[in-house]
């Protein structure tokens, strides 16, 4: 049997099964190396069984006081996940082609497009009525809104055309850059070849030199 | 229900969970300081302990024994407190392992235990954790599989390894081995 130093510290220790243990006795009994080994595992696991503990006491009171202290962490959407979610929303309203309108005395959401030629039958269109006791209130903050939303169509108009203005003109000015440097281009073409010309002319009989 | 397991009602009855602690607090401290290997820690790390086994109450299903489930939370708190150390094993001058022992050891056998502390604090922690479960809890190697999360031939491997690193670090201190 070769030595089975792995088997030893399972011997110590009991992990054997007896026939296992058996052989490897017989083994330690004819071995000096691993009677050797043997011997100073074994002194390792009185050491480690001597080794003194001190003594740990639990404070029950102050260990329930903690407890009803503890507060469980609330749950909390991923900022992630929430930004993600109000992106698909903005999606789905501008592909469901989402309309939301005041008009007067009623709130319109209509969907879908509006059909080219008069249908057989019309869109549905869900109308919200105000009770009749809040219609003044109602008639004026739905003005406000009317107001407010045209002003910001107002503004919006402003700003393309003021954008269209100013694209116009670097346009000009592009267009205008471009036809100097073909000028340019063709001026020096004609420069060179003229320079090409008079370096390579032979001169002819009888011309002076 | 095995003889180990607490007796019911511990997870509604402050009375069980205190006969529950009573019974597990001291193999629960034996663990924590071979594995964490500063005395001075095991007290506030068993409160840890316990205080996580009575929030995690409810949670606890008769699925395996109890000590698997009251080990796994004791290792998992005294790795989170290596992990605060910032290192795994500590050189052995600065630990102090055996903290304040029995005052009626003598001088000798003082420093024989020190002497097996600081090479037990030598050793890596996952050797550590090893040693504490089948040495200090007599866990068989598939129940300390359990709790680890580890094969049963890789712990069996740690633990030889362990022994054979011990055997090695105590070898010069061998005639007080003797004696003891």
């Amino acid at each position: 049997m070769t030595c089975p130093r792995d088997q030893l510290p399972g011997l110590v220790y009991g992990d054997l099964l007896p026939a296992e243990a058996a052989a490897v006795e017989a083994h330690v009994e004819d071995c000096p190396t691993c009677r050797a080994e043997y011997t100073s595992l074994r002194q390792v696991k009185q050491a480690l069984s001597a080794t003194p503990f001190p003594e740990a006491v639990v404070d029950l009171d102050r260990l329930f006081q903690k407890a009803s202290e503890h507060v469980v962490p609330r749950r909390r959407w991923p900022k992630r996940v929430l930004v993600t979610l109000a992106i698909a929303a903005a999606v789905l309203l501008a592909l469901a082609n989402l309309e939301i309108r005041a008009e007067a005395h009623q709130v319109v959401i209509r969907w879908g497009r509006a059909p080219l030629a008069d249908p057989a039958e019309p869109p549905p269109v869900y109308v919200a009525q105000a009770a009749p006791a809040a219609l003044t209130v109602l008639d004026e903050r739905v003005d406000v809104v009317q107001e407010l939303s045209h002003a910001l169509a107002a503004d919006v108009d402003r700003r393309d055309q003021r954008r269209g203005d100013d694209l116009a003109r670097t346009e000009a000015r592009l267009d205008t850059l471009y036809r100097y440097v073909a000028r340019r281009f063709q001026d020096t073409d004609r420069d060179v070849d003229a320079l090409y010309l008079l370096r390579t002319q032979t001169p002819e009989k009888g011309a002076n030199p | 229900m095995g003889p180990q397991d607490p007796a019911r009602g511990w997870q509604t009855d402050p009375a069980a969970f205190a006969a529950l602690v009573r019974r597990w607090q001291r193999p629960v401290a034996r663990v924590l300081l071979r594995v964490v290997g500063d005395g001075d820690q095991v007290q506030d790390l068993c409160q840890d302990v316990f205080l996580r086994v009575y929030l995690a109450r409810d949670r606890y299903r008769e699925q395996g024994t109890f000590s698997t489930w009251l080990f796994q939370i004791a290792v998992n708190v005294a790795r989170d407190a290596l992990r605060r150390r910032g290192r795994e094993w500590q050189p052995l001058a600065e630990v102090d392992p055996v903290g304040e022992g029995p005052a009626d050891l003598g001088c000798e056998q003082r420093e024989l235990a020190a002497a097996v502390s600081r090479a037990v604090a030598g050793l890596p922690a996952p050797l550590r954790e090893v040693l504490a479960l089948r040495h200090d809890q007599g866990m068989n190697f598939e129940q300390m599989g359990r709790v680890l999360g580890v094969p049963a031939s890789t712990l069996k491997s740690r633990f030889s390894a362990a022994l054979h690193r011990l055997r090695d670090e105590l070898a010069p201190i061998g005639r007080s081995l003797e004696g003891s």
